[in-house]
């Protein structure tokens, strides 16, 4: 089971509910802060960027100021035409070229006090007629002598024939061995011109101003570079490396991005990679009078310095207060834990069947209330555990005894079922007996019967026949007594006649009797199927039935067709048909003077219809309902063994395959209809 | 979590329901300057669909609002103050004769506006509230004269149209030859409009100068070219006839003359290659550029660098921030000057090619400060010797 202690799992929560959100948003808020921080230091390096394009730009306008605003001095226009008839194509001049000179001289220092490093007149022909420096390039021929590439050059020029002041960049300048950038102007007079004035800038200034860069950082820096075709050249010193020279040309290749777009044009405020590879806050700008890009800026690092110091603390913070959430975790978690950890230990020695331990109760209201909660489940659980123990061995025994009763049941359950099924197959035979005995019965009755009809003319056929032994012995005697007349002959002969003639019908009556008999004592045995009329089989039945039938008031009444042909067993015919019309006579007229019994039968669909029905007494419908049961009888007592109709109902159901029904009504009488299939296959 | 969501919502919220920025474009779409102001409209539209494309300025489009100048100078004035009160637009460009930044001018200043002026002009004006993205004499007239003496001729014959771009020009070459002690053999005006050349063509004719600096404009232009004949020693140095005008002329014309601007279509800058490509692909595959539309279309990208650095569009805001900024524009590094609100250009000599293009025979190399009043005289005798040849 893996499970976690209270403390740590109040830890987890502590930490989930309220560290998670406070160091998500803590997240958040240290990002927003990174953005806004560095959109605010490039917004601030941007400002300061375009202040110090425009300290380059007005320091230059200035300078050009200062140059417009000589030439149009009236001392210039007067050096020019006091110098430049004296100057001489050499380094030494005249005394009075001299003499001029130092006239104008302090004049013009006041210029070279303002920023410039020197000032130049330069006659119409390209000749420096004065110099405040005097350095290798005074008495030159700026526009064809040793110094025609320099920048001087290019102003002077631009003077000469665009009448327009001008400046040029930072460029190495040999005769000051270092860079230098001029600005000329024209001395003109009436349009014509005298001369031209130009200032050399004084590098160390414009390093000045590259170099104050305001603000706290002390990353920031200021680069300016101007490019020439493929290669281009750093115009201030930059401070992280010394090998860089002012003005010496390097190809476009070594061009760091920043410095690239500043002197493409391109204005830009970027995180980017300065000249070290160093990561940089870079303002990009472009220093029109100078030609040059400027890139102003300050290490990323340095000025995220602020974000990393909040970063870090909101990192310390963060870890203390998980510290703390662990401590506290740790702290509650014991308060609330050590209560139920006795309870633990308590319920650990109950669990092993020590019952009489208790929990000290102790700690807050709630582990308090538990304990005692706790103690007195335990004292009911001891309770209720010994009186368990008792009812357990009681309903034990109780059911131990309840199953040796089962068991006793089961085993007289399974005699008593062997007795029975051994009735059963005794009362089976006993009822085959009985049907047996019952067929016999009724034959002797039957030849009982027959025996006393047979008696009656036997008798006359043995008194006719002492009779005729009568007449002949007389007749004999009259013969030997010759006393024979013929009218006695006659009349014995009469008399004869008449015997023979009583004889003949008494014994014919006895043959047919006999013949009858022969016939139902034959069928009634007859255990072969065969084809019989039915209206013979009831009449030759009602014939041999006569005897019995004679005793009672009813006329019997055959009005069976006489041309249903039935395939079948007569046997059983002759045998249902004898129980239903003796039944019919024994219990169907008590009490009547008449009545009548009709056998009718009809082929219906395959069956055959056979009905009996008298229109005696009827009977009770609680009689009618058992009728077809065996043994019973309504007539116990006078010898009826109450099976008769229940062989019919037999003899129908099992060997006709058919149905019996039975119909009554008290006091109109009884008929019993049997339906069996005509060519049924019997079994 | 749920505030970081707030927030981003909100501050989507605030981008897509930010309403464009008015840009409003004055021009001639009918008239005589239609022709030529047409394009001006077309370079216009691109650097204002660029603008847009990368996203606009400060979350917001610029709508340009195009109005029509009609080619008549109080038509102009009009429109410029119905494009400020009523379209309340941010900033206007437009504008192509002096005449018409003339009339425009008092507008822009008495409502303290921003207008884009973007031809070349003949200097001697300075609003604080036009920015100039045309050529300053000082960086078209003055460079190529010289360059013109050097290397064509110094019998100059001054012609141009009757107007105050050339008779200002011709003061200032005049100045310039006189500082050589050049006199020009003639100098001739034709009437704007004019196409009656037989006058000026009867003196050229007579006086045969190498050098004739072409101060034409417009029409009359056609019927000087047609009537000059074709003689390898006299040239003609023009200062109103670009790409746009040698087509409608016919190269074969022009062909072997100059033009000093400071944009040509020839240039191989890759700036100027995307510029071309960009604007045929727009506009069609036989359109040429020229000038003034180079510097119309500039004109729209450094008045959206302005407004970004001063994040705001209100013009007296966009003025300030305007001071010192740059941009490669196709012709090169351009950088506005604080003090004139002109532009630091280069300034480039052509020759007319048979094909109708520009071969660069002259460039100033870097970009040449906008002197709008030639340091020859101060800025009082310039106005002073204006008003003398305007009422002689």
């Amino acid at each position: 089971m893996n499970r976690f202690s209270l403390s740590a799992k109040l830890f987890v929560w502590i930490f989930l509910c309220a560290m998670v959100p406070v160091m998500v948003l803590t997240g958040f808020y240290l990002n927003s802060f990174k953005d806004v921080l560095l959109q605010q230091e490039q917004e601030h390096l941007s400002q300061f960027a375009d202040k110090k394009v425009e300290q380059v730009e007005v320091y230059i306008e200035k300078r050009i100021s200062d140059v417009k605003l000589m030439s149009q001095l009236l001392e210039s226009e007067l050096l020019l035409n006091a110098l430049i008839p004296l100057y001489k194509n050499s380094e030494k001049q005249s005394e009075e070229y001299y003499q001029q000179e130092r006239k104008y001289r302090p004049f013009f220092k006041v210029f070279e006090e303002r920023g410039n490093y020197d000032v130049f007149f330069i006659s119409p022909k390209g000749e420096i007629v004065f110099s405040l420096a005097h350095e290798s390039d005074f008495s030159t021929n700026i526009y064809s002598g040793p110094f025609r590439k320099s920048g001087l050059n290019k102003v002077a020029q631009r003077a000469r024939f665009f009448l327009e002041a001008s400046s040029s960049s930072f460029e190495y300048y040999p005769p000051s061995n270092e860079a230098a950038a001029f600005i000329a102007a024209p001395v003109l007079r009436n349009g014509k011109l005298l001369g031209v004035v130009a200032l050399q800038v004084d590098s160390e200034i414009i390093q000045k101003i590259t170099l104050d860069v305001g603000g706290s950082l002390r990353s920031r820096e200021v680069v300016v570079a101007s490019r020439y075709g493929d290669y281009f050249s750093y115009q201030a010193k930059v401070r992280y490396d010394k090998s860089i020279k002012v003005g010496r040309e390097l190809p476009i290749s070594e061009l760091p991005y920043p410095l690239y777009k500043a002197i493409s044009g391109i204005r830009s405020i970027a995180v980017e990679v300065d000249y070290r590879g160093v990561k940089v806050i870079a303002a990009s700008r472009f220093l029109p009078s100078m030609q040059w890009g400027m890139v102003f800026k300050e290490d990323y690092d340095e000025a995220m310095e602020v974000f990393d110091q909040l970063f870090y603390i909101s990192i310390l913070v963060l870890l203390l207060l998980t510290v703390g959430a662990l401590l506290v975790a740790r702290v509650l978690g014991g308060v609330v834990a050590k209560p139920l950890m006795n309870l633990t230990d308590v319920t650990h020695s109950i669990a092993l069947g020590n019952m009489d331990l208790e929990v000290k109760m102790e700690g807050y209201k709630e582990s308090y209330e538990l304990a005692e909660s706790f103690n007195k489940m335990s004292a009911r659980l001891k309770d209720a555990r010994s009186n368990l123990e008792h009812k357990v061995a009681d309903r034990t025994f109780e059911l131990e005894q309840e199953m040796k009763l089962r068991k006793q049941n089961e085993q007289d359950l399974e005699k008593s079922y062997l007795q029975l099924s051994r009735s059963m197959l005794h009362l089976k035979t006993a009822q085959d007996q009985l049907i047996e005995s019952e067929k016999m019965a009724s034959l002797g009755s039957l030849v009982a019967g027959i025996a006393h009809d047979i008696n009656t003319p036997l008798g006359i056929a043995i008194t006719s026949t002492s009779l005729f032994k009568d007449n002949v012995e007389r007749m004999d005697k009259a013969l030997k007594d010759k006393s024979l007349t013929t009218g006695l002959f006659k009349r014995y002969l009469q008399e004869l006649q008449e015997i023979v003639s009583l004889l003949e019908n008494n014994l014919g009556q006895t043959a047919s009797l006999v013949k009858n008999f022969k016939q139902v004592a034959v069928d009634q045995t007859n255990l072969h199927k065969a084809k019989f009329y039915l209206f013979e089989l009831v009449e030759s039945l009602l014939s041999s039935l006569k005897p019995e039938t004679r005793k009672y008031p009813v006329k019997i009444i055959n009005t069976v067709p006489e041309d249903i042909v039935l395939d079948s067993y007569s046997g059983d015919f002759y045998q249902l048909l004898t129980n239903l019309i003796l039944n019919a006579m024994i219990h169907g007229f008590e009490g009547r003077k008449e009545g009548e019994l009709t056998i009718t039968a009809m082929d219906v669909d395959n069956e055959t219809i056979l009905k009996v029905k008298d229109n005696g007494i009827g009977m009770e419908e609680n009689i009618r309902r058992k009728i077809f049961e065996p043994f019973y009888t309504s007539k116990r007592g006078s010898g009826g063994s109450g099976l008769g109709l229940s062989i019919v109902s037999n003899i129908v159901k099992q060997k006709l395959l058919g149905e019996i029904d039975v119909h009554s009504e008290l006091g109109k009488g009884t008929e019993f209809v049997i339906r069996f299939p005509q060519t049924g296959e019997q079994l | 979590m749920a505030i970081s969501v707030l927030v981003s919502l909100l501050s989507a919220c605030s981008y897509s329901e930010s309403p464009p920025i008015k840009v409003g474009i004055l021009h001639s779409l009918t008239g005589t300057m239609a022709i030529s102001e047409r394009a001006l409209v077309d370079a216009l539209m691109l650097a204002i669909e660029e603008v847009n494309t990368a996203g606009g300025v400060l979350g917001r489009k610029l709508q340009p609002i195009v109005v029509d100048g009609e080619s008549n100078w109080d038509q102009f004035s009009v429109r410029a103050e119905d494009l400020i009160t009523q379209h309340q637009v941010s900033v206007i460009f437009g504008c192509w004769t002096s005449a018409c930044r003339k009339a425009v001018k008092p507008v822009m200043e008495k409502y303290d506006h921003l207008l884009f002026y973007p031809l070349q002009y003949e200097g001697m004006e300075q609003s604080p509230n036009i920015v100039y993205t045309g050529a300053a004499p000082n960086q078209q007239i003055i460079p190529s004269v010289h360059w013109a003496l050097e290397n064509i001729g110094k019998d100059v014959y001054l012609v141009g149209s009757d107007y105050v771009f050339p008779r200002t020009a011709n003061l200032i070459i005049k100045d310039l030859l006189n500082n050589r002690d050049i006199k020009p053999l003639g100098e001739m005006y034709l009437p704007l409009g004019s196409s009656d050349v037989s006058l000026v063509m009867k003196d050229i004719l007579a006086k045969k100068p190498s050098l004739i600096i072409n101060t034409i404009n417009g029409d009359s232009n056609t019927a000087f070219f047609k009537a000059l004949p074709k003689d390898k020693n006299m040239v003609v140095l023009s200062y109103s006839l670009a790409e746009a005008e040698v087509k409608s002329i016919g190269a074969h014309l022009l062909q072997g003359h100059y033009a000093a601007w400071n944009y040509f279509q020839s240039i191989e800058s890759p700036e100027n290659i995307k510029f071309v490509k960009s604007f045929k692909n727009k506009f069609g595959q036989h359109r040429v550029i020229d000038d003034p539309m180079e510097a119309a279309y500039s004109g729209v990208h450094l008045w959206a660098q302005a407004v970004k650095s001063a994040g705001s569009v209100v013009p007296r805001q966009v003025i300030t921030a305007l001071g010192y900024q740059s941009m490669q524009a196709p012709h090169g590094v351009i950088s506005i000057d604080k003090q004139t609100q002109h532009l630091w250009k280069t300034v480039r000599i052509g020759q007319v090619m048979l094909n109708g293009q520009f071969e660069i025979v002259w460039s100033s190399r870097t970009a040449v400060r906008p002197a709008p009043f030639p340091s020859s005289y101060s800025k009082q005798e310039w106005l002073n010797r204006i008003e003398a040849i305007k009422s002689p």
